[in-house]
């Protein structure tokens, strides 16, 4: 490149937990954005300038986030951070954001009720993900549903959500149980035996990070078989299977907008390059291609404003859109949270998520929905592939 | 599972602002908007409500606002309030008194909040209507009763009759005439007062006479 060494760098914050027992999902999300930062500094940076990411680790410890943050902005220069997984550590990083007018970008999937003017929220809310899970699974499946989660807000407000629309279809909760984020394969026996005893139809999970692995793999050696009896989820991706195996992932289904082996142009092209730089597109995920859109989101705008202030961020960030590998996604001026596509995929003998059903256009982010009914989706057609 | 259906029924909700259209106005609408309720914003208060909000809400000053105050008065069924409020001073707090506000929303207007402030206001909004009809309903039960009581008096005395005897005619009455018990025991009531009066004035009349003679 060009460029005088005098260019001084636009310097952004990068939170993702790197070790502890989200690091697995939440490093998908490190790369992603750091990928999208290559790119745009290869294509010449932003105004001639490098964005240069500060890098910091607060393994996955929800205070450290707030301190972290607290260090970050702290710099003068930095005033952007990309980051954060957990719904716990985002309502750690919130209020410092807020008090300083920083911007967050937040590339997870959450539970919805939150609106932050400084943050830009590019993962799915229920809306967009559970309803659409829901009704496939009361269609294909059975009415009778048992919830296996972390113990934490995400969890339990998803659940709520979950619980709401399986009663209007007509079926039930059977069972309820949640585990500590850390819980070893062995601490799922007692909920296996009861999965057992109760007999569902289907089993929704949201357990997140480590525990996702370690709770799948537990219902494998079990004799567990996820085509008979599915796990549905939210979370699970590409990188959690890498690691559990294809054997304890087989049959077991996920909704999210984005799985790595979808056919689009920018997805062939996104992998492309994942693969050069990381060596393997192994550990892809819906929020890697979240945290990777959002920084492209991030770099279209400050190309409009010049600056990274909150306010001028804001102003050209609501209505934006980007082709992302996930298919066309867009901003939502009322509500900073994203318009996305939404798929539900099912995990094959071979370990590779299909595409089962998908929205055919990006569906509206409503993240103030307590009430899901079952007549929204009526608004967002749906294709079965 | 009250609670429950406040949640369930907020984006059925009718909210209306009475609130000068500034920015605390605009980020109320727009947190109104994303929550999805259906919000309305005029100012200055018409003169007369049009349509009946379920939720207003109202801004809050050290001087009760007349224009405020008289769209409140007009308005027959009493909206769940919710006082918009930037100072916490006497004459400010006073004013959220008297204005009955269900809960308060602080300025400047912030998204966070919003929900809560509704959700409270609307638990305590229907908590105060079911306590004015759970009242109303004991009111009317102790003035029937006073009523039996006085009615049962009367037939005990004029019958000669103990009280239980006294019940059973009245509640043969009431069925035979199709009336309620209540009914048919101020029909008693009133009618004694009646004969009552007759004889206490002719007594009086009889007095004018004998003093006359």
């Amino acid at each position: 490149m060009a460029r005088s060494s005098s260019d001084k760098p636009w310097t952004v914050g990068v939170l993702f937990s790197q070790t502890g027992v989200t690091s697995i999902i939440e490093n998908s999300q490190l790369k992603g954005t750091l990928l999208a930062i290559d790119e745009i500094n290869q294509a010449g940076g932003i105004e001639g300038r490098d964005i240069s990411p500060v890098i910091l680790d607060p393994a996955s410890n929800v205070k450290q986030y707030r301190i972290y943050a607290e260090e970050m902005l702290a710099d003068p220069e930095l005033n952007v951070i990309f980051g954060c997984y957990m719904s716990s550590s985002r309502k750690e990083v919130l209020p410092v954001i807020e008090r300083q007018n920083g911007f967050l970008f937040y590339p997870t999937l959450y539970e919805g009720f939150e609106y932050s003017p400084n943050v830009i929220y590019g993962g799915a809310a229920p809306n967009q993900n559970s309803l659409p899970l829901a009704i496939y699974l009361l269609e294909n499946f059975g009415s009778r549903f048992y919830f296996v989660g972390s113990d934490y807000i995400y969890p339990r407000e998803s659940n709520r959500v979950m619980r709401n629309i399986v009663r209007q279809g007509g079926g039930q909760v059977v069972g309820e149980n949640y585990l500590s984020l850390d819980a070893r394969r062995e601490d799922f026996e007692w909920i296996l035996e009861d999965i057992r005893r109760v007999s569902p139809d289907v089993i929704f999970s949201t357990v997140v990070g480590i525990g996702t692995v370690n709770f799948y793999t537990a219902y494998h050696e079990s004799g567990g078989d996820g085509f008979k009896l599915p796990i549905a989820s939210l979370t699970t991706n590409e990188a959690e299977v890498a690691i559990m195996g294809r054997s304890a992932a087989a049959g077991h289904i996920t909704a999210a907008p984005y799985f790595r082996n979808i056919k689009t142009d920018e997805n062939a092209r996104f992998l492309g390059k994942y693969a050069r730089k990381f060596g393997s597109v192994e550990d892809v995920t819906s929020c890697c291609e979240a945290a990777y859109s959002q920084v492209h989101l991030f770099a279209n705008a400050l190309r409009l404003t010049g600056s990274t202030g909150a306010d001028q961020l804001r102003a050209v960030l609501r209505g934006a859109e980007f082709e992302a590998p996930q298919g066309r996604i867009k901003i939502d001026p009322d509500n900073n949270h994203t318009y996305l596509q939404s798929r539900i995929a099912r995990l094959g003998a071979d370990g590779e998520y299909r595409v089962e059903r998908e929205a055919v256009r990006p569906i509206k982010p409503d993240p103030y929905l307590a009430v899901p009914t079952l007549n929204d989706w009526a608004n967002a057609p749906i294709g079965t592939n | 599972m009250a609670n429950d259906n406040i949640i369930r029924q907020l984006r059925g909700l009718n909210v209306l602002v009475l609130h000068p259209r500034d920015g605390d106005a605009e980020e109320l609408l727009q947190q109104l908007n994303r929550i999805g309720c259906r919000a309305n914003a005029i100012w200055p208060p018409p003169s007369c409500p049009s349509d009946p909000a379920d939720l207003t809400f109202i801004e809050v000053r050290e001087t009760p606002d007349e224009a405020i105050t008289n769209y409140l008065k007009l308005t027959e069924d009493r909206p769940t309030l919710i006082g918009m409020a930037g100072y916490e001073s006497p004459s400010v707090l006073q004013n959220l008194i008297d204005l009955e506000v269900d809960s308060v929303l602080a300025k400047p207007v912030r998204p966070y909040g919003v929900l809560s402030s509704i959700i409270v206001a609307r638990r305590n909004w229907q908590q105060s209507k079911s306590n004015e009809k759970i009242i109303a309903k004991l009111k009317s039960k102790v003035e029937n009763s006073h009523k039996m009581n006085e009615a049962k008096i009367v037939l005990m005395k004029v019958h000669d009759i103990n009280e239980d005897q006294a019940y059973r005619a009245i509640r043969q009455q009431a069925m035979k005439c199709r009336k309620t018990i209540a009914e048919v025991a101020q029909s008693i009531i009133d009618a004694n007062v009646m004969l009552h009066d007759c004889v206490a004035k002719r007594v009086s009349d009889d007095d004018d006479l004998s003093e006359g003679a």
